[in-house]
């Protein structure tokens, strides 16, 4: 489709590999995709469901494997290892070694014959070594590439010379043994680090020897229909089916050697015993957590449903230890409540909520490069550029940044591909060929709605690579609510870079400002819209053509009135906090007392998300108090710290300073008072004391909600979806983080959901490169699976234009209904409904359809509905 | 245009018993467009009759058909052949068409597989209400466009009447008075003194109580 020039190198093929390949081989880049292991698709084929939709990840992951496997922009190199990366930017010389799998995938059918007769049974990885794998095999049996493997170093052709059995069944003659490993050198101009993570045991977990003590993945597993215990639920001592279970949370997350939260664990340990549950109704789950750290879109909803629908129990406690039950294969769980009372409870099963720690190869691979890396081997980057390492060209995405969950992960990944497409462009490497024009080309240009940071990420992106963007702001200036952001969690300084941030935009020779500026109406099809905006200073309207559009609105900040805020002066919100720490440090420096409500309008039942960014924002600024007076009493008052990832140094940081913290509950909220003077008082109950104390702060620090915009009418007027929370709704909660179901149309940053400036800024990039993946190709795509009308048949009901989700169909000057082909999705809605039976789905047309039911079905289907 | 809505599936098994070879017979037009009497309703009748025959152990033979109109003659000759193969036809069109076809095919037993139910609209997918109850003699000149007379539970001409609450009809919550909806709408438009005009006894000779109706254009007839 496109020409080879200018090639990428992504390194791991799990799933953020695999997404940062497809979306530069989409926007007209060479890839090549380097994954060690014989597969591609990485952890997620192991994970039996995801959260909080409770799909099965690989039955929606599997298209894109495939097409991974077979876009002609994209050469996979499995059983491979970079062995060398020399050069720099624009031009790295990579050197691969790629191990034989003795079996050749053009001819191997997949017959499993080998496999059958293959002598020599081992453990199985992929099962985590619960099942039994031969020698010869093939993960799972929609493993891309999918064909049959040889494991050299258990193979007896190799251990114990002379067995060829594999060989003489296979009536392909796909087997070889005289393959040798091969040496490949490539040139490639950008290098992408998906590497992903391992998850380790850490050796203070000794009691991991006990058959009925598993790792979460050992629980996915077990759970997983294609699993060795064929989805029953059954514990590996004895096969027999837990009554209870308890999951432990932080193992190998938050402690001396990893002082980093895991990010992921509280929510799987969630998802896995809301599904055991489904297994086994009676079952009792019990998780045994310090902090619910549950920061996500519409994770916190999920948490509640485990509690409140599930029944699972929530422990709220760091186990000590785990003893075998003398005669039987329980356990004894010996625990400390936040009272520090001892308890003891005894499970059938017990499940490790293991941490995640970058992949061991990756390090020593970026090391090699010279990438900088933290303390915890984790790739250093800065809040502002969240995919670019500290090498130039090479990029670092997914969870070898930090731990994260799927869909931030394809989120990174997507902005890993922005980010070394930019590279590419400014490095000079042509995009593809021009072809043939074989029908409408796509506008290129992009329409971004909302000038905040999000907004002029995304316009930079587009318009580096060549794209006019349109940039609509309904203010009078950019930049948006991070205007009132001093320093992200990291400390580094958020206005010098909003600052330079509108530089760029303003004088980028390909992007339009629109200020004080409104959508009226919008019309069209991915490759092809038309919008009509509004000044306010002036009558006209301004009539902008584009090919996609991006929205990029962001939220709002909850005005509470809770806590005396609006009437004592000394109760602040978190941005005025900000504002004196920048511009009068000195008028606060003197407090003795502070004190920082959290979790103030989020997290209750009219709001039930986290707003994820006040945890982080509240040490912050704790710790900068502290470091004004260290002689000043500061107190936090939280329901859980969900300082998660790397933002947990913050929490340790805090402590190590002497910052109390004091955990109430949503029916225990600290009262404020003040007396005739406007002097503050706090009451709380204190958890550890169990008694109610009294602070007497200066000053009060609200963290308020992020609430969601005005976007009904936008949503509106782009037909977009909205969550029950009032934020847009991607098209996929986990896979699809940035696209709306409607194509050439995407969202990033706060308009999805609440979350830091790093992941709006990844969520920026990956919204761009989505966008150009429609804007390079040479003509408009279009479905050959649309609707099409028979007229003689039609009767003008109206029922098809009346009822198209995506507005494919119109009635034309006839009075017949026209649909537009590049607007139908091919859902069949219309043909369903069509009363005349007018319309008809190209490639879905009955007759071949009943057909293949009568094929099914012994006897003729057609009898009945012909 | 009409509104139909096709007859409870036990009526209809009871009118075709013992008759083994059917002719279910669609209207693509006012009754294709209620959902009615569509080819798509044809298909699902004939699929659940011929399950029903199935299960019971019978013998069914079913043809299905639609035409764009069984209100014109011209159409009805479409299906001469089909008519002549089958026992019965099954019409889903309105009882103009039905009355159509058994004019024209006279040694024919024609069976209304439909109930017609009024003149009116579609208000949404899948919802259709009343607008026109052909009263012969329209005023919806004085009466903002809404018609009393189809849309008034008791037909009044000098509305509303005291049961009118809240803007809703007493027969129900659910039924808006048509009244309260003349009135605003007289209202909007600045033409409430219409509301002052009492209305004489209607002649509802040219409704149909004077005797079936016929309208006969001497410039159109040959």
């Amino acid at each position: 489709m496109f020409s080879k020039v200018g090639s990428i190198l992504v390194v791991g093929g799990g799933i953020a590999g695999i997404q940062a390949c497809l979306d530069l081989a989409d926007s007209g880049y060479f890839v090549y995709l380097v994954e060690k292991s014989a597969f591609i698709g990485g952890k997620i084929a192991q994970l039996d469901k995801t959260y909080p939709v409770n799909d099965c990840p690989f039955c929606i992951r599997y298209n894109e494997h495939m097409e991974c496997a077979s876009h002609t922009n994209i050469e996979i190199l499995t059983l491979s290892e970079v062995r060398d990366i020399k050069g720099s930017s624009g031009n790295f010389e990579v050197t691969i070694a790629q191990h034989p799998g003795y079996v050749d995938i053009e001819k191997c059918t997949v017959c499993g014959l080998c496999a059958e007769r293959c002598p020599e049974e081992v453990n199985d990885e992929f099962n985590e070594g619960l099942g039994k794998r031969k020698a010869i095999y093939l993960e799972y049996p929609k493993a891309v590439p999918n064909g049959y493997v040889i494991d050299r170093k258990n193979c007896l052709h190799f251990t114990k010379e002379g067995c060829n059995i594999c060989l003489e069944v296979c009536n392909e003659k796909a087997i070889d043994f005289d393959k040798n490993e091969k040496d490949i050198t490539l040139n490639v101009g950008s290098v992408i680090l998906a590497t992903g993570f391992d998850s380790v045991v850490p050796s203070y977990c000794e009691y991991i020897k006990f058959p009925n003590v598993i790792t979460g993945m050992e629980f996915e597993r077990i759970m997983s229909l294609n699993g060795p215990c064929g989805g029953h639920l059954i514990r590996p001592s004895d096969r027999k089916e837990p009554k209870n279970i308890a999951w432990l949370q932080c193992i190998g997350s938050r402690d001396i050697k990893h002082n980093y939260c895991s990010t992921v664990c509280c929510m799987y340990a969630v998802k896995q015993a809301i599904l055991a549950k489904k297994h086994n109704k009676i079952l009792n789950t019990s998780i045994f957590f310090m902090d619910m750290r549950v920061c996500g879109k519409d994770y916190e909803r999920y948490y509640n449903r485990a509690k409140d629908e599930d029944d699972v129990r929530f422990v709220r406690s760091r186990v000590h230890n785990v003893f075998p039950v003398d005669g039987t294969d329980d356990l004894l769980i010996r625990y400390a409540d936040e009272r520090g009372k001892i308890s003891e409870e005894i499970y059938d099963m017990v499940v490790l909520s293991l941490g995640l720690e970058p992949s061991q190869d990756a390090v020593k691979l970026a090391r090699g490069l010279g990438i900088s890396l933290d303390k915890n081997n984790f790739v250093e980057t800065s809040s502002f550029a969240p995919v670019n390492t500290s090498v130039p060209g090479v990029y670092a995405c997914g969870a070898f940044n930090a731990p994260k969950d799927i869909s931030e992960s394809i989120t990174e990944a997507s902005a890993a591909a922005c980010a070394s497409s930019l590279n590419m462009a400014a490095s000079g490497a042509a995009l593809h060929d021009p072809l043939e024009e074989t029908g409408q080309k796509p506008v290129p240009a992009g329409l971004v709605v909302g000038g905040g940071v999000t907004g002029m990420v995304s316009c930079l992106c587009l318009a580096d690579q060549g794209y006019r963007a349109y940039l609509i702001e309904k203010t009078d200036k950019l930049g948006g609510h991070a205007l009132k952001l001093r320093k992200t969690f990291k400390g580094e300084d958020v206005s010098s870079y909003v600052k330079e941030l509108i530089n760029k935009v303003e004088n980028h020779h390909l992007i339009d400002v629109c200020l004080n500026s409104e959508v009226k109406n919008t019309d069209g099809y991915a490759g092809n819209f038309s919008t009509r905006v509004a000044i306010s200073s002036s009558t006209e309207t301004k009539n902008i053509k584009h090919g996609v559009t991006i929205m990029s609105t962001g939220a709002d900040f909850l005005r509470t009135s809770e806590y005396l805020y609006g009437k004592n002066p000394n109760v602040l919100s978190w941005f005025q906090l900000d504002k004196m720490l920048s511009e009068e440090p000195n008028t606060i420096k003197n407090a003795n007392a502070w004190v920082f409500i959290l979790c103030v309008g989020s997290r209750e039942p009219e709001r039930p998300y986290c707003s994820k960014i006040c945890c982080s924002s509240a040490l912050r600024n704790a710790l900068e108090l502290k470091k004004l007076n260290p002689d000043m009493e500061i107190y936090v008052l939280y329901r859980d710290m969900r300082t998660y990832g790397l933002i947990e140094d913050l929490y340790t940081d805090a402590r190590d300073k002497g910052i109390v913290f004091i955990r109430y509950k949503l029916d225990g909220k600290p009262e404020v008072d003040e007396d005739q003077d406007g002097r503050l008082k706090v009451r709380i109950l204190d958890n550890l004391l169990g008694e109610h104390i009294i602070i007497q702060p200066d000053f009060i620090t609200l963290q308020t909600a992020i609430v969601p915009g005005n976007h009904e009418s936008l949503a509106k007027l782009f037909k977009l979806p909205l969550d029950q929370d009032g934020f847009f709704r991607e098209a996929h909660k986990k896979f699809k983080p940035v696209e709306f179901s409607a194509k050439g149309i995407y969202l990033a940053g706060l308009v999805h959901c609440p979350k830091p400036i790093d992941e709006t800024i990844s969520q920026a990039q990956a919204a761009a490169v989505k966008a150009v993946t429609v804007l390079s190709k040479e003509y408009i795509a279009t479905s050959n699976e649309v609707a099409s009308i028979d007229l003689k048949l039609c009767v003008a009901c109206l029922t098809c234009a009346r009822i198209c989700s995506y507005d494919a169909i119109v009635i034309n000057g006839m009075g017949k209904p026209y649909v537009e082909p590049a607007k139908c999705r091919g859902c069949g809605i219309c043909v369903v409904e069509c009363p005349t039976k007018a319309i008809i789905l190209e490639h879905f047309k009955n007759d071949p359809i009943l057909r293949s039911v009568d094929e099914a079905f012994l006897e003729p289907f057609t009898e009945y509905v012909q | 245009m009409i509104v139909g809505q096709q007859k409870d599936f036990d009526e209809i098994k009871k009118m075709i018993t013992g008759y083994n070879r059917l002719l279910v017979l669609g209207c693509q037009t006012c009754v294709a467009i209620s959902f009615a009497g569509g080819m798509r309703e044809v298909e699902i009748l004939a699929s659940m009759i011929r399950m029903d025959r199935k299960m019971a152990g019978q013998d069914v033979e079913i043809v299905e058909e639609a035409i764009l109109r069984q209100c014109d003659f011209e159409f009805l000759d479409s299906v001469k052949d089909l008519v002549a193969d089958c026992d019965v036809v099954l019409s889903l069109a309105c009882g103009v068409g039905v009355q159509a076809m058994a004019e024209r095919y006279p040694d024919k037993v024609i069976l209304p597989g439909l109930n017609t139910t009024f003149m009116g609209l579609t208000e949404e997918m899948g919802v259709w209400s009343e607008r026109c109850a052909g009263c012969g003699d329209c005023i919806l000149d004085r009466t903002g466009g809404l018609c009393p007379i189809a849309r008034c539970s008791k037909g009044l001409l000098n509305g509303p009447c005291g049961g009118s609450v809240n803007g809703k009809c007493e027969i129900s919550p659910d039924v808006d008075c048509v009244w309260q909806l003349i009135i605003d709408r007289l209202k909007a438009l600045n033409q409430l003194e219409k509301l002052e005009e009492i209305f004489p006894v209607k002649d509802w000779s040219v409704s149909g109580h004077g005797g079936t109706r016929k309208i006969i254009r001497e410039d159109l007839t040959a």
